[in-house]
């Protein structure tokens, strides 16, 4: 019952990540994280990875003592430690593959070489690593083949286990401080208290004590669940080592303080003093003292509280350094997403339901596990088919099925709409185009006229160019701009007249109504078309049939009246803009894309009818021009017309 | 009312659509593991594949069923299954949300013909809770669900109805809306785990009480050793 219920817990969130899985490889990070440029390092990082490695440390802690320093009381305990070790590797290996941008370059660094970074020995020591652990645990999953040849793959790895554990253990040293190099080359981002010249070091020491508190934990948790006898004379011992190496660190970091003159630091009152205090107290002192106490280590609940709170401690001393000490240098808060979190939590659940596959079928302990099955139920008709038969062993495979996909569901229900539909850019209301005085001029040489803001402290000098009013587009307000010659287009495309070959559309009772009226935002599209305005208008006049005529047909777009019905001269005729009839629907595309859509396609013309003109009329800097930020500060905009439309 | 309706229309639909999609999954897998045990453990491995093409053909369209001893509520089962499956999948504005969320589209009954469909379909359900409940035998091996589920059908289609025609409507286009999507919704999240499963079983279903009933092969040694009659004639 014990161990249904506490994996029925792991799948069902199991299901929560498997869904959000989906959406994070089909629509990306951004649709699913609550990640951004200055925080590109969150919870999947600090926890999953930088959390996993270190929870694995028992693996090669263990496999040492045993292989290499011969005390052979603790054989009971290697497997399951290198189970550990291998599943924890596993999910970090699945951890960085959520939270790596493009995962299918992941093979890069294989053939890349880049002896200067950091990350070049971590992503080796992780390949090899994992690599080595697989060959580690292998025999335990060979040893039950019958096939000849895995027998004999089975005799050659189990052969090579000294060589194995060696290189296991060179390369565990290499990546546990491996991974507090990489924060050495952010001396700015990481908050005092936390970098120090020597992370390496303590992240690799933290480790070797994480590791041991791992492996007690897992062991009292597994003994909890299977009722197995427990083991208290190995944790006892390896509670003690505990306390040596934790002891250690805790002595290391605040001597590492000590020297760097930065224990000041520690009582300033801020909230990462606090966090340094709470942390330090948790992850190395409390234990150190509780593991020190025999009489403690002698009691499980002592044992576990102990081990727990190394565990949590040393999994927040990650998450600290990879990411809340980084908050005060980049001033970005950042809180994970519920995917996120999903993620995380999921990674570890399928991990944990791995190592009960591997404990209940294969000689982890002295013999495989197991929850014995109640042989003689009543049979109860099932709900669906009606069938009253309960010898099925499907019994639990049904149980959690149901629970995995309910949460499936559920965390599909929960998912935002951006996270389905793929993330969408924000608002952005657009600015009207302002009318300001500008400087025109053009070289002998150049194709092009090129454009500036005019600046009154610099003078109207005949040399830069002749002083003209023009028109300022910047919707987004964002000190990028285009400066845009109004009257000199409207001159050469034939007058007043000619207003319509942009001017697209009009609204009711105006003429050439500006871009900025219908293309209400940046990015997104906008709707034109005002419907409560419509039927408070038509009320009087007969209501929804003046529109929706035909009742029996359902209310959209394409069915209902069209706009220029009723407004006649809504659509300028002969207008290089050209919408297709389906299209004609009220929906105003971003302004963005409106611009660029109209300016560019007519200079593409112009550019194919004589390219000996404007050879380069077509491209980005014919329009883009002097992005010079000060030019906006002397800014003084002609006062604008108010609109004519509705 | 707006942000609940909203509510219904969004998060609820959402997990009960996945949830009636993948349960359906799952108890098509289950089944056929089971079946594949089942059949594995049988003494007995032939499979009288005709029979169960003949009986689910027979109860997918049950003419032959008409004719038995209860014919009128035979036929009110069948018009009832007609108008379920066909008064939402071809109305129109059922269409128009595909069309929107998915973008597919396929024709549509028209709107008059619809309105009659789904008046029949909620007279066909009352009857079938009349008959059932009318009936002392068929009360008496009623369970739950075959009792409650008529009505939770009939809902969408008497909310649906009045969501259309808003003079008969009596409590506001937004509260027959809310109801009408939170009992499809309901429904929806139903279907895996109650007897309305047979939408995906029906293949199945036959194959199961043929051979859920082929006994293991050393079964009969089996039984006379716990009755403590071995090498008894039977």
């Amino acid at each position: 019952m014990r161990l249904r219920l506490v994996k029925g817990i792991l799948w069902f969130f199991a299901g929560l990540a498997a869904v959000v899985t989906v959406f994070r490889f089909f629509k990306g990070l951004g649709a699913v994280t609550a990640l951004t440029d200055t925080t590109p390092w969150g919870l999947w990082i600090g926890f999953d990875v930088l959390g996993g490695v270190a929870l694995a440390a028992g693996g090669f802690v263990i496999a040492a003592t045993v292989y290499i320093f011969h005390m052979e009381k603790y054989h009971a305990i290697v497997r399951p430690a290198v189970l550990t070790a291998f599943l924890g590797y596993a999910a970090v290996v699945g951890g960085l593959m959520f939270d790596i941008g493009i995962p299918w370059n992941i093979w890069r660094p294989m053939f890349f070489w880049q002896h200067h970074s950091a990350l070049f020995e971590v992503a080796w020591c992780v390949m090899l690593y994992f690599t080595v652990l697989q060959l580690e645990f292998a025999p335990v999953v060979l040893e039950r083949m019958k096939h000849p040849l895995l027998q004999t793959i089975y005799k050659i790895v189990k052969f090579s286990t000294l060589p194995l554990v060696i290189l296991g253990i060179i390369l565990s040293t290499l990546h546990q401080s491996s991974l507090g190099t990489l924060f050495l080359i952010m001396p700015y981002r990481v908050h005092p208290l936390w970098y120090s010249p020597i992370l390496p070091i303590l992240f690799y020491i933290s480790a070797i004590g994480l590791g041991l508190s791992m492996v007690i934990t897992e062991s009292m948790v597994s003994t909890w669940l299977y009722k197995k006898h427990l083991e208290k004379d190995l944790l006892n011992g390896l509670g003690k080592t505990a306390a040596w190496v934790l002891g250690l660190y805790a002595f290391l970091k605040l001597g590492d303080l000590a020297v760097n003159n930065k224990l000041h630091y520690l009582f300033d009152g801020s909230w990462e003093s606090n966090l340094f205090i709470f942390e330090l107290l948790i992850s190395a002192i409390l234990p150190t003292i509780m593991f020190a106490s025999p009489k403690i280590r002698q009691s499980t609940g002592g044992l576990a509280t102990a081990a727990g709170l190394a565990v949590f401690g040393f999994v927040l001393n990650r998450i600290d350094v990879s990411g809340l000490s980084t908050i005060q240098a980049t001033g970005s808060l950042y809180f994970p997403s519920w995917a996120e979190f999903a993620i995380s939590i999921g990674i570890v659940s399928a991990a944990a339901l791995a190592f009960f596959f591997f404990v209940e079928n294969f000689f982890v302990y002295e013999e495989p596990c197991g929850e014995k099955a109640e042989k003689y139920d009543v049979p109860v008709a099932d709900p669906v088919t009606g069938v009253r038969l309960s010898w099925s062993p499907l019994a639990n495979a049904r149980l959690y099925s149901l629970i995995f996909i309910v949460a499936v569901a559920f965390g599909f229900a929960m998912l935002p709409d951006y996270a389905v539909k793929g993330a969408t850019p924000e608002k952005t209301p657009v600015n009207k185009a302002r009318r300001v005085d500008g400087l025109q001029a053009k070289t002998e040489n150049a194709a092009l006229y090129s454009y500036a803001v005019f600046n009154p402290e610099r003078g109207n000098n005949p040399e830069n160019g002749e002083k003209i009013e023009m028109l300022l587009i910047d919707g987004d307000r964002k000190n990028k701009f285009v400066l845009f010659n109004h009257e000199g287009h409207q001159a050469k495309n034939g007058g007043k007249e000619s207003c319509g070959i942009c001017h697209h559309m009009n609204k009711p009772l105006d003429k050439a109504s500006s871009c900025d009226e219908c293309h209400r935002d940046m990015f997104v599209a906008t709707d034109t078309f005002d419907h409560e305005f419509h039927r408070d208008k038509l009320k009087a006049s007969g209501g929804c049939v003046k529109c929706h005529k035909d009742p029996a047909q359902s209310k959209n777009r394409l069915t209902t009246t069209p706009c220029k019905d009723c407004h006649k001269k809504m659509r300028a005729p002969n207008s290089f803009v050209k919408i297709a009839e389906k299209d004609q629907t009220g929906i105003a595309p971003g302004y963005m894309t409106a611009m660029h859509k109209l300016c560019v396609e007519c200079h593409k013309q112009k550019q194919t009818e004589k390219p000996e003109l404007a050879p380069h009329l077509a491209r980005c800097g014919a329009c883009h021009q002097g992005f010079e930020e000060s030019m906006l500060t002397s800014l003084e905009p002609y006062p604008q017309e108010e609109s004519g439309a509705l | 009312m707006e942000q609940w309706l909203q509510w219904a229309r969004g998060p609820a639909f959402k997990f009960a659509f996945l949830l009636m999609v993948l349960g359906l999954l799952r108890q098509i897998i289950l089944a056929v593991i089971g079946i594949a045990q089942a059949w594995n453990r049988a003494g007995d491995k032939t499979i009288p594949k005709k029979v169960v093409f003949q009986t689910t053909l027979q109860w997918l369209f049950p003419l032959k069923k008409l004719n038995n001893n209860r014919p009128a509520y035979s036929a009110m089962s069948v018009i009832f299954h007609i108008g379920l499956i066909f008064t939402p999948v071809l109305l129109l504005p059922h269409i128009e949300l595909w069309k929107r969320g998915l973008g597919i589209a396929w024709p549509s009954l028209p709107h008059a013909l619809a309105d009659v469909f789904t008046l029949v379909t909620v007279a066909a359900a009352l009857g079938l809770i009349i008959g059932r409940l009318g009936n002392k035998e068929s009360r008496r091996i009623s369970r739950v669900q075959d009792i409650a589920l008529p009505p939770l059908m009939a809902l969408p289609f008497i909310t649906g109805y009045l969501a259309m025609h808003p003079v008969l409507n009596p409590i506001g286009y937004n509260v027959v809306m809310f109801i009408h999507v939170m009992s499809a919704n309901a429904i929806f999240a139903l279907i895996p785990f109650s007897k309305l499963g047979h939408i995906i079983l029906l293949p199945t279903t036959q194959l199961v009480s043929e051979l859920g009933w082929h006994f293991p092969a050393a079964s009969g040694v089996d039984v006379s050793r716990t009755l403590k009659k071995e090498n008894v004639p039977i």
